[in-house]
């Protein structure tokens, strides 16, 4: 279950935005099910060996973004409706990822349509995987 | 702040701490302050010498600085050594039990030193490390060694916990075994850390801030998340000049901690980067195929602290 | 507590095989009896024997050997930082550590002794001593010796540059700490039959500030070094070292104080000893706020100047019969016994103030005397008789060596001339050598002695001479009782003839020699105190006078010339209370005229002479007869013509 969350320490993405990204990719792919069960804080900082503080506050993020749902006493779920973001949070989140994308397209010396066709590809993949119920 | 008392919030407090020796005419450390609030994990890294066990001798109320003050939850250390430390666990860079008694043994002698000793889970921890509790301390190995230690550490319920490079010479299955307790007890207990390791990646999944000393000086005191965030390694080529005397002038917009000049072109490492800082300096006229990758705590130590990788400390 | 008793018990537990083991050794004894030779009858004595050692050498190695590693080893290994990262007061530490290293000391011992015990039963503790006191200072000795180590162990281990210091300090404040109880020692400072009767009081005297010293500088040591060595060695050093000045520097402050006794000091004037001429006194007595410290002076009683003469005790000191020169004997000291039983001889010209050592040594027990002018110094200790010539004090020469078989009392005829008597305290037992009574004159140009004349069996010569050595009294007892009439009779001072009987009817009658030839002798007869008078050349007393009721009287001397000092008493005893009943009469003895002195004053030199080997000739008219002493035996000089009172030595209590 949480071979999918594995981070990597020595990258400049702080580790509660690799989680946070983890997770929301995995539910976006359809890997992660809404209503199914997460790893608890403590599990999972023992598996990756990282600070629960860290994990927590990835979860906390994912909870305020409405992606986890805590049900008190039983844990952290996936939550079963997908998350509607306020209007203008959703276009930040959008602006920010696409903007960190294009900083490492520019980084890497990619050209425009190389960048763009990998963007497609990377959806459409996305777009399968969730409707294909592929685990 | 008055000087008397230290800030109360603070689980540590280090205040201009000035350590000299007799005969040695520079200081072990000099002008050191910093402070780890409760709940923090906070990795104090340092190459041999650079003054970390005399720091954590301060901090333990084991020797008094030349000057400057340490308080533990408030108190000066030095003055209420005995009342903080009931507070505190400790697992030493050498462990120091004395080798002729068992962990049962040691075990008991804690039980009636310390308010609240939890014995069972002394043995608890033992048990999943698969430490006997019967066997002399001096007969163990180096891992066990350590685990025995941090079983007994944790023994107190301690609120702050000090690891004093704790797996130094642990075997993989020994670090891991102390990583998974040491996170176990941070899940349950929002215990406060302060963690010295030349185990870099360690520090690196556990702290939330860290701290470098360089020549006894605090070089370094920040979070971890935005000490990675400033530093990153650029690579590119210059065009603009052959002498390379003049390499490294297109990076005046940065604060580079290195600069290598290597056949290829110039590799440097910034301690100040940002996205839109890159992106102009890409741009610049001469730079060209230039790109930043991440450094990991261990580069940026070692773009900091010097060439060698921090080993033993003194 | 609870703290210290852990760290107590993990320390004791730790070396539990030690005690173990001296258990079994405890067995070793038990098996000596095996041994050819040492079995059969005594086997029980050697048993006894074996354990005793064992259990000593066990009570000294284990206090040394534990204390100079418990601690020491944990500081210098780091290993210490154990217990300072609990939450263990320094206190506990400290004193865990101590009580755990002491147990396991005093038990070893105790177990090494247990198999011999158990074998031979109650009678084995004959061999040790099991009181009260024995066991204090067994523990005691074992607490000394576990911080003595750990103090010499921690100097030499921590290595830090203390280290210099130490050993420095250790120096000095022991010489200063020596020297200044040898001071003191000498002085008699300390009473020792007082203290029990015993030295070892003083002892512990000085073995418990050490232990404190010690021990607080091992607890400083802990409490304010913890793990860091240079600074724990530093706490030790400074803690130690300043405790010891604190001990010290007073001590040597005492010793300073001690010694630095001048005659104003004195509370009391015990010995008195008058020159035959001149205004110089020998006094010693217990000086003020010194403990039971004595001291002795040659002191002008006019001017109050002195010449300090110490350790010269009872008041042996030889004048001129100018009065202007004195020789004594310091006893010399090894450390702090006398050494060789030696004298070191000094002169000193009287007005010059300065002793001059004369680099003579003769016998502990010699007796000197000066010659008239004082340029010559005759020295005797039973065997030899030696004269000196002085007049350069720091570089004597012998003149003659005279060797005697028997005891003398003598004195300087004349500057060539020492006449010697016989020195007896019984001149009436049986079978006497008469040769012994002889009277001899030693002749120091041609150091030929001839025999002048013989004294007669059963007189005691030890009264007086005149001051020209033409006569000598003796005197003879009636009947076996002190308080019985004494025949007091005058004989030629060279050749012993009796001359004539000057008293058969007075209890204890004293004599004076007074100017213009005239003797004094006084006496109670009948309850009544008598003064004879005597003109020269007369065979019977030109008066006698009745001084009023009395028990006692004792003859002064001449306070101004014809005019005798006497001290009347209705007490025989010469007790506490006696001595404020003391009243003083003057005589006229031109006239037989009695008129009243001051109350509460004896003579006071009223013993001088009576003990002296050395007889001194006694002059008449001597300003040192004005001297008295009052009840609280303070020195007291009384102006012959107003008859005023002035306190010259001695403090009021």
């Amino acid at each position: 279950m949480t071979r999918g969350l594995q981070v990597d320490p020595s990258d400049a993405v702080p580790l509660w935005r690799q989680i946070e990204d983890n997770v929301r990719r995995l539910v976006a792919s359809g890997a992660m099910k809404p209503g199914s069960v997460m790893p608890s804080v403590r599990d999972l900082a023992r598996d990756l060996s990282i600070n629960p503080a860290t994990v927590a506050k990835g979860y906390q993020r994912l909870v305020d973004a409405g992606v986890l749902d805590v049900k008190r006493g039983e844990g952290t779920f996936v939550a079963e409706k997908p998350p509607a973001l306020a209007r203008g949070e959703r276009e930040k989140d959008l602006e920010g990822g696409a903007m960190r994308y294009a900083s490492l397209a520019v980084t890497l010396g990619a050209t425009n349509e190389d960048a763009m066709g990998r963007v497609e590809r990377s959806l459409g993949f996305l777009r399968r995987k969730r409707d294909g119920g592929v685990k | 702040m008055n000087g008397m008392r230290g800030n109360e919030a603070a689980v540590v407090e280090v205040k201009s701490l000035l350590v000299k020796y007799g005969g040695n005419p520079s200081p072990t450390l000099e002008e050191v302050s910093f402070s780890i609030p409760r709940g923090s994990v906070y990795g104090l890294l340092g190459r041999n010498g650079a003054g970390k066990s005399s720091l954590v001798r301060c901090l333990l109320g084991q020797q008094k600085p030349s000057s400057g003050k340490c308080f533990l939850f408030g108190e000066d250390v030095w003055k209420h050594r005995s009342l903080l430390m009931a507070r505190t666990g400790v697992v030493p860079e050498d462990p120091d039990a004395p080798p002729s008694m068992t962990a049962r043994q040691l075990s008991a002698f804690f039980s009636r030193l310390y308010p609240r000793w939890n014995d069972a889970s002394v043995f608890d921890r033992l048990r999943r490390f698969g430490v006997p509790p019967d066997t002399l301390f001096g007969s163990l190995s180096k891992g066990q060694k350590a685990l025995v230690s941090l079983s007994l550490a944790l023994g107190s319920s301690p609120e702050l916990l000090l690891l004093d490079d704790p797996t130094l010479g642990l075997d993989a299955v020994a670090r891991a075994a102390f990583f998974d307790e040491l996170v176990g007890e941070l899940a349950d207990r929002e215990t406060t850390v302060l963690l010295t390791s030349h185990d870099l990646s360690g520090v690196e999944k556990m702290a939330d801030r860290v701290g470098m000393l360089k020549g006894g000086r605090l070089v370094l005191d920040e979070d971890l998340e935005t000490l990675k965030g400033r530093f990153r390694r650029l690579r590119y080529a210059n065009e603009q000049t052959e002498d390379p005397a003049l390499y490294g002038q297109e990076l005046s917009d940065f604060d580079a901690v290195k600069v290598k000049v290597r056949g290829w072109g110039v590799e440097a490492v910034v301690s100040n980067y940002g996205d839109e800082a890159f992106a102009r300096f890409a741009a610049k006229e001469g730079v060209v195929d230039a790109e930043a990758s991440a450094l990991s705590l261990e580069e940026i130590f070692v773009a900091v602290a010097g060439e060698a990788s921090p080993g033993r400390n003194t | 507590m609870k703290t210290t008793l852990a760290v107590a018990a993990r320390e004791i537990v730790e070396r539990r095989l030690v005690l173990l083991g001296t258990l079994l050794v405890g067995l070793l004894p038990l098996t000596l009896p095996f041994l050819p030779g040492l079995g059969g009858a005594g086997a029980r004595d050697v048993r006894f024997v074996a354990a005793f050692y064992l259990a000593l050498t066990i009570a000294v190695a284990f206090p040394i050997a534990f204390g100079a590693t418990i601690l020491v080893s944990e500081i210098t290994q780091k290993r210490i930082a154990f217990y300072f990262s609990r939450p263990l007061p320094p206190v506990s530490i400290w004193a865990g550590k101590l009580l755990g290293a002491l147990f396991i000391s005093v038990s070893g011992a105790c177990l090494a002794a247990i198999p011999t015990i158990l074998v031979d039963g109650k009678r084995a503790f004959a061999a040790f001593d099991t009181s009260g006191p024995a066991t204090v200072y067994f523990v005691l000795t074992t607490l000394l010796l576990l911080a003595g180590a750990h103090t010499f162990s921690s100097m030499v281990r921590l290595r830090s540059a203390w280290i210099v210091l130490d050993f420095l300090l250790a120096a000095l404040f022991a010489a200063l700490i020596a020297l200044s109880l040898r001071s003191l020692f000498l002085a008699g400072f300390w009473n020792l039959y007082e203290m029990k009767h015993s030295p070892e009081w003083l002892a512990w005297w000085l073995a418990a500030p050490l232990i404190t010293a010690l021990l607080a500088a091992s607890y400083m040591q802990v409490a304010d070094g913890r793990t860091d060595a240079r600074r724990s060695h530093g706490a030790l050093s400074v803690t130690l070292w300043g405790l010891t000045a604190l001990l010290a520097l007073p001590l040597g402050g005492l010793a300073l104080w001690v010694n630095a006794a001048t005659p104003k000091d004195l509370v009391h004037v015990d010995g008195i000893q008058a020159a035959p001429h001149g205004t110089w006194v020998g006094v010693a007595g217990a000086v003020r706020s010194r403990g039971s410290a004595e001291a002795s002076f040659i002191f002008d009683a006019m001017s109050g100047r002195f010449v300090k003469c110490p350790f010269s005790w009872d008041g042996t000191v030889a004048f001129s019969a100018d009065g202007t020169r004195a020789a004594w004997g310091e006893p010399r000291f090894g450390f702090f016994e006398m050494k060789d039983n030696r004298l070191d001889l000094f002169v000193a010209d009287l007005s010059a103030g300065r002793p001059v050592a004369t680099g003579l040594e003769p016998a502990g027990w010699a007796t000197l005397a000066l010659s008239p002018s004082g340029r010559r110094l005759a020295s005797f200790d039973g065997k030899t008789l030696a004269a000196f010539d002085v007049s350069d004090a720091g570089n004597p020469k012998q003149i003659a060596v005279f060797r005697i078989a028997r005891d003398l009392r003598y004195t300087f005829v004349d500057e060539d001339t020492i006449r010697a008597f016989p020195r007896f305290f019984n001149t009436q037992v049986k079978g006497l050598d008469l040769a012994r009574l002889d009277i001899t004159e030693f002749s120091l140009s041609s150091k030929k002695s001839l025999v002048t004349g013989r004294f007669e069996p059963g007189t005691l010569p030890f009264l007086r001479l005149s001051a020209d050595a033409r006569f000598l009294v003796g005197t003879r007892r009636t009947k076996d009782d002190p308080s019985a009439p004494q025949i007091l009779t005058l004989h030629d001072g060279r050749t012993g003839a009796h001359l004539m009987t000057l008293s058969e009817d007075l209890e204890a009658p004293r004599v004076r020699f007074l100017s213009g030839g005239r003797m004094a002798v006084a006496g109670v007869a009948d309850g009544k105190g008598i003064l004879k008078i005597f003109l020269e050349g007369e065979r019977s007393p030109a008066r006698s006078i009745e001084l009023g009721p009395a028990a006692g009287a004792i003859l002064g001397g001449e306070v101004s010339p014809g005019r005798v000092a006497v001290a009347l008493t209705p007490f025989r005893s010469n007790d506490e209370r006696s001595r404020s009943a003391w009243k003083i009469v003057f005589v006229d003895t031109g006239t037989g005229a009695v008129s009243a002195g001051p109350d509460g004053l004896v003579p006071a030199d009223r013993f001088s002479s009576w003990f002296s080997p050395v007889l001194q000739p006694a002059e008449a008219g001597l300003p040192s007869s004005c001297l008295f002493l009052d009840a609280e035996r303070r020195l007291v000089r009384i102006d012959p013509a107003t008859g005023a009172q002035t306190v010259l030595l001695g403090r009021s209590k």
